[in-house]
């Protein structure tokens, strides 16, 4: 592997990628990606992600094969960028939010999101002190990134979360295998390559 | 009403008198009176099939009869549920352990599935909705969504520990949402059963 010096600035275009998994993420019947695939754990208001510039997707799938719990099988790979995310924050500040965008009384949604740089290593996170390279065998994952919730996750149900991630979901691209029972996963050709120097 | 077949060996006798005995409305006579008008009515009609029993309930003023017919409903709606898809989705979805997505998901509070097998007869008793059991999905959080498709668009409904809420996402026109209802997840409440109306 070539020794990168990975970038703490998370470019607008990088693709990011979140391991997906059968079948409480995804519809086993129409394949649709759950909304709850990008909301975070309770108590926490960050979603892990792997940055494809500093690895690639025989990586992202050994990754997805090795967490997998729970008699939850991986299945998919989902890809992510700040521009999308940025798109989605637009969205959630405007009338387009609001249950009835000509009403002046309704709220509009207001969650906001950013994707940020956040390398791991055996379940914490490293210092974003000091540089990290891609071929820095004592750390696990200088790849990974969070996508962070502005939202503070208080209350019993999290309507506009939710909301926010339902929109999200939509603008997000994810590649599976047509039959996802079948095993092992391939990635396709959904993915972009024209990121990836490794 | 819910359909199928139900014989005398099979009705459940024992909600006819919890349904006496929970009434304030009835002395102690008048109870043994009504219990064994319903017994014996039951019996003469030997093999019970729900058009039967919804006749001779509903041609009854008892108030009693209500009560009984409700809970003979909600018996039935019980064991539908059971042998229901949505059952087995919401108890697979209880037997998740914390960390289940191998990203520090929690897995969902006993409350939270209770709710949810609560809140699926509602919806049953509904015979409009149309829900399949892949769109009941657990949120890293702890909680339970099920998402209704219908050609409007979704109603995607989050079930907790005390709160319902809500949100559509229908093509054109108004969406409605909720951030938290409190409910005891026996009934829809109005907010929602005028967005369920909409479909």
């Amino acid at each position: 592997m070539s020794h990168i010096l990975i970038n703490k600035n998370i470019a607008n275009s990088e693709e990011c990628i979140r391991c997906i998994y059968f079948s409480l993420m995804i519809g086993s019947n129409n394949h649709k990606l759950k909304r709850e695939a990008f909301l975070p754990a309770k108590g926490h208001n960050d979603v892990s992600l792997l940055r494809l510039l500093y690895t690639d997707l025989s990586f992202c799938i050994t990754h997805g094969e090795n967490t997998k719990m729970n008699g939850q099988t991986f299945c998919a790979l989902a890809s992510i960028t700040s521009n999308i995310v940025n798109r989605n924050n637009e969205w959630a500040l405007s009338e387009e939010s609001k249950n009835n965008k000509n009403n002046n009384d309704d709220e509009i949604n207001g969650v906001q999101a950013k994707i940020q740089y956040a390398p791991m290593s055996k379940g914490e996170y490293v210092s974003k002190d000091i540089d990290i390279y891609t071929d820095d065998t004592t750390i696990d994952l200088p790849m990974h990134a969070d996508l962070v919730y502005n939202d503070n996750m208080d209350g019993d149900v999290k309507t506009k979360l939710r909301k926010y991630a339902n929109e999200l979901v939509k603008r997000v691209k994810y590649s599976m295998n047509e039959n996802i029972y079948n095993y092992p996963w391939l990635g396709n050709e959904d993915f972009s390559n024209n990121n990836n120097p490794i | 009403m819910v359909e199928g077949t139900m014989t005398i060996e099979s009705f459940p006798m024992n909600f006819i008198a919890d349904s006496l005995n929970n009434s304030p409305i009835y002395s102690e006579d008048e109870k043994e009176q009504e219990m064994n008008k319903a017994v014996e009515d039951i019996i003469n009609s030997k093999g019970v099939n729900d058009q039967i029993l919804s006749n001779f309930l509903d041609n009854s003023n008892s108030s009693i009869y209500r009560l009984i017919l409700k809970e003979y409903e909600n018996a039935m709606l019980e064991n539908e549920l059971k042998k229901s898809n949505y059952y087995f989705q919401i108890q697979n979805i209880g037997r998740l352990k914390e960390n289940w997505d191998g990203y520090n998901a929690n897995a969902p509070l006993r409350s939270v599935v209770n709710n949810s097998l609560k809140f699926v007869i509602c919806l049953m008793e509904r015979q409009s909705i149309t829900l399949n059991e892949e769109d009941i999905t657990p949120t890293p959080y702890g909680n339970i969504v099920f998402d209704i498709y219908s050609r409007k668009g979704l109603i995607s409904i989050e079930i907790g520990s005390k709160q319902i809420g809500f949100f559509t996402d229908f093509a054109g026109g108004y969406n409605y949402s909720s951030d938290g209802i409190n409910t005891d997840f026996n009934t829809i409440p109005k907010e929602l059963n005028c967005v369920l109306d909409v479909l």
